[in-house]
Parts: C-alpha cells; structure tokens; sequence
C-alpha cells in the first residue's frame, strides 16, 4: 500500500509542478495538458491498483512494477514524441533562417539600386 | 563557357583573415561570386563586402549545408545555371574553378567533384584514419550506387542544372551530407556525377571546421544513415526531365 501511495503522491506533485511551471509561462498548453493527464492516469493507477493485480500475475510482475513499466512506457513515448517536435522545428528554424537571409539581401540589393538611380547624373 | 551563367558560392564561418583575397582573385577571373556568410562572429561578411562580394548573411550559423543551400536558393533565384562551391579559406585557386566548369561544360555532367587524390591532383596530405575512412566511404557510394569516386569528402564541386534546383530544395546540413550523401544521392537519382583531379593550395588562414575524432564521428553517422536509408531525397533525373 506504502509504493501505491508514494505513486500516487509522485502523481499529484508532477500535476502541481507542471501547472506551477505553466502558468509561468515556461510551458504552452499542448505540452501541459499532455503532463497533467499523464500525472492523473499515475495517481489514479496507483489509487486503483487493485484492477491491475490481474494483469501483474498474468505477466509475473507486482502491481507496482507493472504501474512503473506503464509509466517508463509512456515517458518514452513522450520523449519520442518531443524529439519529434525538435526535429521539425530545426527544420522550420533552418527554413526560416534561409528565407530571412535571402531576403535581406534582396533587400539591400534594392536599395543599392535605388541610391545608384537617385544620384544626380552629370 | 560564359560567366554570367555560372555563380560561385562561397560558404564562410569566421573567415575575415582569408575571404577578402578569395573574392578579389574570383572576381578578377571574371566569375560572379556570393559569400554566404554562415552566422560569422568576425567581420567576414564587412571585408567580403569592401573585397566586392554579394553578401547573403545567416543570422545563426546552419553548418556548410545550410549556408550552400541558401547558395544555391539564391542562385536559383536569379537565373544562375550552375554553381561552384569554393572554400573561403583560399585553398581553391581561380584557375581551378575555371578547369572545373570546363570539365563540367565538356561532359555535361551535372555534379562534377574536384579530387585531391586522382591522378594529375596535387600531393594533398592526410592522416592515414582519415584516409581509411575516405576509403570506407568510397567503397559504400561505389555498392550503393556504382559510382567510384577517390574523394568522397571535396568541397570543391560544380553542381549544375537540374540538379541545382533540386539541392536548393533539399540539402542536408549535418557534416559530410553536402559531400559524401549529396554525391551518392545524386548517383542514385540518376544525375551524371563525374570526378576530376585539381590542386588545391594551403590555407591562407582560420581553422579547418572538424577534427579526425569528429570527422570519425561523423563519418559513423553517415554510414548508419546510408545503411538504413535515411538519406536526404531528391527527384530523380527521369523524373525532372519528363516533366
């Protein structure tokens, strides 16, 4: 009962931690709501882990290690996930870093031209 | 061969020590020429600029990759049929581009890579691991695609349509993907990819951009990338020309 309860505590404290960092802005709503529904499915698998029994002796395992595997199992998703996020947004950078730079040089191009064709011709 | 059809793209990191004479000696031979000035924290893109150079500056450093493909975008975009790229450390000589887009006019190639190791180069030094390594790389172009190429990491190419618009799409940033797995890509797409032996000087200045620990690094990556498919894509050449 003891480890169902330091799940469940571990559950509730990632909520709070995650809606603490939200509201500092320092997380977007996508990412928050992805951490907190994670953090209710660990306290309530904790509090229910009665329904889990079945499926521990089925595999061999206690409750608590098959809770700890589901958790592992989703940080992992999440973590593939992020990378995910990461990848194209370094794409996206990369795209826009491109085009800006082009820009500024079309840019600047054009107002070379112009200077050259405002001077006074002799 | 006519000038205004071709632009030699300059890629440049922290370069202010050697890019001025670079551009004063490509402008000199007639060739029109773009410093891409890669996220520099020196003056590079000021002296590129007083030496005469079109200056295109990246705000954040991309890698050669990011930089020659804003290169080759910018080409593209003004009507330029082939590219050169030449590196701003002075080791890339005039006189070679010139031979370059000789060799490429002659066979109508549309990727020609300038050797450091075929017969008639020059007497270019590397370590022994780096050779090795040069040698593993060439013997996986060679089974993927039948392409045998001595130097399969020379940053001094000609690359020129289709093919150009092809990278200003699609380029990879990560080291040797603008060498070693844009000319496998290119082979395996159908492109004519040739190789011609040059001579290439000493630095005039600055560092080289990777040691022979990272250059292994890398060069692990590569073959990962190759093995399991995960090059860059590009269209192929029936593709393109069917069009």
């Amino acid at each position: 009962m003891k480890q169902e309860l330091v799940i469940a505590l571990g559950g509730v404290g990632l909520a709070v931690f995650v809606l603490l960092i939200a509201r500092k802005h320092l997380l977007t709503l996508r990412y928050t709501v992805g951490w907190v529904v994670l953090a209710v499915v660990m306290t309530l698998s904790a509090l229910l882990s009665g329904f889990v029994e079945p499926l521990a002796n089925a595999v061999g395992m206690t409750a608590t290690g098959v809770l700890l595997a589901l958790a592992s199992g989703t940080l992992l998703l999440i973590c593939i996930q992020l990378s995910i996020s990461v990848s194209g947004l370094s794409s996206q950078l990369r795209e826009l870093i491109e085009a800006n730079a082009l820009l500024a040089a079309r840019v600047e191009e054009l107002a070379i031209g112009e200077a050259t064709s405002q001077e006074p011709k002799e | 061969m006519t000038a205004r059809e071709t632009l030699v793209v300059v890629p440049a990191y922290n370069e202010s020590g050697a890019v001025g004479d670079v551009v004063r000696a490509l402008i000199d031979a007639g060739l029109d020429c773009v410093v891409v000035d890669d996220g520099s924290t020196d003056n590079t893109a000021e002296v590129a600029r007083s030496a005469g150079a079109h200056v295109v500056m990246l705000p954040l450093n991309l890698g050669v990759g990011g930089a020659l493909r804003c290169g080759f975008r910018y080409a593209v975009d003004r009507g330029y049929t082939r590219v050169v790229q030449c590196d701003a450390d002075g080791q890339h000589p005039p006189s070679e581009i010139v031979r370059l887009l000789e060799v490429q006019a002659q066979e109508k190639a549309h990727l020609v890579i300038g050797s450091r190791f075929v017969d008639g180069s020059s007497d270019y030094e590397i370590g022994r691991a780096r050779r090795l390594m040069m040698r593993v790389l060439s013997g996986i172009i060679k089974r993927s695609s039948g392409l045998r190429l001595n130097d399969t990491t020379s940053g001094f190419r000609c690359i020129a349509e289709p093919l150009l618009s092809e990278f200003s799409v699609s380029y990879p940033v990560h080291y040797l993907g603008d060498t070693f797995e844009a000319a496998l890509v290119a082979a395996r797409s159908g492109y004519r990819v040739i190789e011609t032996p040059i001579h290439i000087r000493e630095r005039q200045a600055g560092n080289a951009s990777a040691s022979t620990l990272a250059a292994i690094r890398f060069i692990v990556r590569a073959v990962i990338a190759t093995l399991a498919g995960l090059t860059f894509e590009i269209r192929s050449f029936d593709e393109v020309t069917a069009k």
